[in-house]
């Protein structure tokens, strides 16, 4: 029995591979053309004598966008938190696991493409708290799905794209839970108390399907997960998504805001 | 698509004008829809397509169309007529009140958002709906929006004990609300300045010109220049270093778009008239000898709370309310940076009267809620609407015939009495 590690690309064939990478690389295109749009526009505002946002440019959005991500506003949903603690309860919790979710891939792709570390324990604690993340970013999409579709208040806007999002975020978190607890359920490692989440997805899997089909099942759930995650990256500078780099800019701004503002 | 009704010439300039924070505010929208709880407007149409999200919606279309990804490849698309009328009526079926900004989890300055866009879409050539066009075409003719002659500002009900100099350092500007629709609060102003032996002048109501804050609101900026320019001039004839202004909205404008259309610092000092007030009451030089047995509340008017940064304002009405002998002060749920809207502000009476009467209920009914048996406001448009029942007709005497059950005053007007 080797140390405990993930292989990427595990049991997926190489011309998989090699459609992944070529769609990767497109989505990748696809973004930035879609936030060079975005930030063109912005670009042909006028400066305000009075905005904290005076003379800024490409630099000062890229910055306060992922800085802010660190703010207090963003991580605890200060804003939120003082209309609704359960909406902002949920919405912090979708921040946090998307970050650490975030954070995980990209940490397992320095693990993959440069130097490995996400071995042994540090794999294990690696493991636990994506697992963690992705239950947590599950259950936030599902209660907001429950509040915009289900709970439906009144006074409340809908739209397709509210829809398409959470529905996305949603499909790739099952679809990850399945490909782990797919892998889980056919290697049988000796330790999966650190995946508690995949624990329990392959146990239920290796109680009704074999070892071969769970393989076949397998590339079917990696390549939808892998879709699904592609497709949502590809989205975000053409819907409201796009939200999580403006919002930072704009709470920014008005916790700058000047006495008088000019009109 | 229907017929064009912004094209592809005007298209070029969508984007004059709005800065780049409102650029990325339109981005920052996540529709998470609280601010539908805080709009006078869901109060009495709970209708989101007008809400402020679906306005940042469809005004973000517009952009996408002139500026988003298919407008780079294939050229900008005209806006057609039907979009351009639902947007239209969102954008006017509001008072500008503000309400939804304080509540705005990404923080977006809606109402000064709604001004913009307002003007933008005047600037593109499309006309404010109803009879709000009329407020400028009056301002032209007349020099105030009641379309009422310009003798009538003051002169014709000036009591006889109030003296006005001919200069001084302290002036009083009125502004047509007050002037027009709510006397006594002129009144009341005036008196305080006697009271505390201020000597202070006043434009003649020839001079004095409409500051421009209802056609601003509208998005009917071409005419500000004019009116700026003439004001202020008038304004130094007379000497004054402080200007003391009454009405909410003025002071708004005064202080925030005055400048801007000036090009420059203002050459005098803006300050509320309760500041003013309250300055007087706290150094002794302005007493009051009568009591009262009352209850009252405060509405806070949403130029002051929302508009320019409250607290420093509306913490000093309160200070003043309170100082006056025998008033009991309760406080209303919906005060401060999310007070209610009165209904009357934003050009709603010259577009959808009806709405302005049914939100005005409400503010009554949190006012009696509170357990006030006075409620207090310090705007000509909450005077209007609650003290002479001014709505347009055929809504204006349904209005009246309305048991309201509670006694509406303006505070310097009630402060008055017990001097």
């Amino acid at each position: 029995m080797g140390e405990a590690l993930r292989e990427v690309f595990w049991n997926v064939p190489v011309s998989l591979q090699a459609v992944f990478y070529s769609a990767a690389f497109a989505v990748i295109v696809i973004f930035f053309v879609g936030l060079w749009v975005k930030v063109s526009i912005w670009l042909k505002g006028e400066d305000e004598e009075e905005s904290p946002l005076k003379g800024a440019g490409v630099f000062n959005f890229f910055i306060l966008s992922f800085s802010k991500f660190f703010a207090l506003e963003c991580l605890l949903a200060r804003r939120v938190y003082r209309r609704s603690p359960l909406r902002a309860l949920m919405l912090a919790g979708i921040v946090w696991s998307f970050i650490i979710l975030f954070v995980g891939t990209l940490l397992s792709s320095i693990d993959h493409y440069l130097f490995s570390f996400l071995r042994g324990n540090v794999y294990f604690v690696y493991s636990f708290i994506l697992d963690i993340a992705g239950v947590v970013l599950m259950v936030g999409v599902i209660v907001a799905l429950i509040r915009k579709y289900i709970i439906k208040p009144e006074r409340m806007v809908v739209s397709l794209q509210d829809g398409i999002i959470l529905s996305l975020l949603l499909l790739i978190t099952v679809t990850g839970f399945l490909v782990e607890g797919a892998r889980l359920a056919i290697l049988q490692p000796l330790n999966m108390d650190w995946s508690p989440i995949g624990g329990l997805v392959a146990s239920a899997l290796g109680g009704i399907a074999t070892t071969t089909s769970l393989k076949s099942a397998y590339l079917l759930m990696w390549a939808s997960h892998a879709s699904f995650s592609l497709i949502f990256i590809a989205y975000i500078p053409y819907s409201k998504f796009f939200h999580i780099f403006a919002a930072q800019i704009t709470t920014y701004a008005a916790s700058k805001r000047a006495e008088i503002r000019p009109i | 698509m229907g017929k064009e009704a912004l094209e592809k010439e005007k298209l070029k300039h969508l984007l004059d004008n709005i800065s780049k924070e409102q650029l990325i505010e339109l981005e920052a929208c996540v529709t998470c829809s609280e601010c539908l709880n805080w709009c006078p407007i869901q109060d009495v149409t709970k209708d989101p397509s007008i809400s402020t999200p679906s306005k940042i919606k469809m005004f973000k279309k517009f952009v996408d169309n002139a500026y988003g990804l298919r407008a780079k490849i294939f050229g900008p698309k005209p806006i057609d007529e039907e979009s351009l009328a639902k947007f239209i009526d969102a954008l006017y079926t509001c008072t500008g009140c503000g309400g939804c900004g304080p509540v705005c989890e990404v923080g977006i300055h809606t109402q000064r958002l709604w001004w913009t866009l307002r003007r933008k879409m005047v600037d593109l050539g499309v006309t404010p709906p109803g009879g709000i066009p009329n407020l400028v075409k009056f301002v032209k003719e007349t020099r105030n929006i009641y379309n009422q002659p310009q003798e009538e500002r003051f002169r014709i009900w000036l009591p006889e004990d109030i003296k006005i100099a001919e200069k001084a350092e302290v002036g009083y500007f009125e502004g047509c609300g007050l002037s027009y629709n709510a006397a006594p609060m002129v009144e009341g102003a005036l008196r305080i300045f006697k009271a505390s032996g201020t000597e202070f002048t006043m434009l003649d109501p020839e001079e004095e010109w409409c500051c421009g804050f209802p056609p601003a609101v509208t998005g009917q900026w071409e005419i500000l220049q004019e009116l700026v320019d003439h004001n202020i001039e008038k304004i130094e004839e007379r000497g004054i270093s402080k200007l003391i202004v009454s009405c909410p909205c003025c002071l708004q404008q005064l202080r925030a778009v005055w400048p801007k259309v000036y090009g420059g610092k203002l050459p005098f000092k803006v300050e509320h008239v309760i500041q003013f007030a309250w300055e007087k009451v706290d150094n002794g030089e302005l007493e009051f000898s009568k009591s009262i047995d009352d209850v009252v509340t405060f509405h806070d008017p949403c130029q002051l709370s929302r508009g320019l940064k409250g607290p420093a304002v509306i913490e000093t009405v309160r200070k003043f309310i309170k100082s006056l002998p025998g008033v009991e002060f309760v406080e209303m749920e919906r005060h401060g940076e999310t007070t209610r809207c009165c209904g009357a502000g934003g050009g709603i009476r010259l577009y959808k009267p009806e709405l302005a009467m049914e939100m005005g209920k409400l503010l009554i009914q949190d006012a009696k809620n509170a357990g006030a048996k006075t409620l207090l406001m310090c705007c000509p448009a909450c005077y209007a609407v609650y003290v002479h029942r001014r709505i347009a007709p055929p809504y204006g005497e349904e209005w009246k015939k309305y048991e309201a059950g509670i006694r509406f005053n303006d505070v310097l007007q009630y402060a008055m009495k017990l001097l």
